[in-house]
């Protein structure tokens, strides 16, 4: 799951650099997605199976692995609250992306990959480079 | 119909938030290019130093989502995810309540002074801040 974090990013930036600016959003967002998937199924202490975190489906899916990171993470409540707003950020610019007529422009994706980079950056530093 | 149920929400919980927290601003708008609500709060450097707020604002959002899913209200400070327009709503405490609360005490302060460091006026850089000492030491006294 870390690995296809990492080649989401990646294809992230090789949609930008081919101008696809509105579907570079979507692998930007499944990068930190499947990043923190990977944090709670590999985490020291209470870790969530693939199998666990499966059950839950649909959207509803994406709300619950960002609670249960939520509460794993020590971090002041700032920090915290910036993490949580970034990710629902993020999520929101995937959906316009994905199901809505917006058209992404190239700073929008470009900014979109800065703060996925930014969100599992964050996720390091809180849960170590695991 | 959830856009007017989402609003009142954001409303409610503003104004309260603004009595609470008295050197909160918060503008809002709803954003039709997005279809959601966007809160920007400020200032930064007090929202810093309140954990307390930043729980409150936590578990809002957190209920806003529950409630609302893709619908709730999207959440930053001074602007740093999404920007706002200038006809944004802004939300903040009225200033009349403690100007009549330091009028109410001054009365009562004339032996009593309160001479701030330069270090804690410094950080009092609003009237809001520098009244609500007042009272602090008006209710000492």
């Amino acid at each position: 799951m870390k690995d296809k974090a990492v080649d989401n990013l990646a294809s992230s930036q090789i949609l930008l650099n081919n101008r696809h600016y509105t579907t570079s959003v979507h692998c930007s967002y499944y990068a930190v997605f499947e990043y923190m998937k990977y944090i709670l199924a590999n985490v020291s202490h209470n870790p969530i199976s693939y199998e666990i975190q499966n059950l839950h489906s649909g959207e509803s899916s994406h709300e619950y692995i960002l609670d249960e990171i939520k509460n794993r993470i020590s971090t002041s409540p700032r920090n915290l609250r910036n993490f949580c707003e970034g990710v629902r950020f993020l999520k929101s610019e995937r959906v316009d992306a994905d199901y809505k007529l917006r058209i992404f422009t190239e700073s929008e994706g470009l900014s979109c990959k800065s703060k996925a980079e930014g969100l599992i950056a964050n996720l390091k530093t809180y849960f170590g480079n695991i | 119909m959830m856009k007017n149920q989402i609003e009142n929400d954001l409303r409610s919980w503003l104004s309260f938030m603004s009595n609470k927290y008295c050197w909160l601003r918060s503008r809002f708008e709803y954003s039709e290019a997005r279809g959601r609500w966007l809160v920007s709060f400020s200032p930064v450097d007090r929202i810093l130093l309140s954990d307390a707020f930043n729980n409150e604002a936590i578990a809002f959002a957190d209920k806003m989502n529950d409630e609302y899913g893709n619908q709730a209200p999207l959440f930053t400070d001074e602007e740093q995810l999404f920007g706002l327009t200038a006809n944004a709503e802004s939300i903040a405490k009225e200033l009349v309540f403690y100007t009549e609360t330091v009028m109410k005490y001054s009365s009562l302060l004339s032996s009593i002074s309160f001479y701030p460091s330069a270090q804690t006026v410094s950080k009092m850089n609003t009237k809001c801040d520098l009244s609500q000492s007042y009272n602090l030491y008006a209710v000492a006294a």
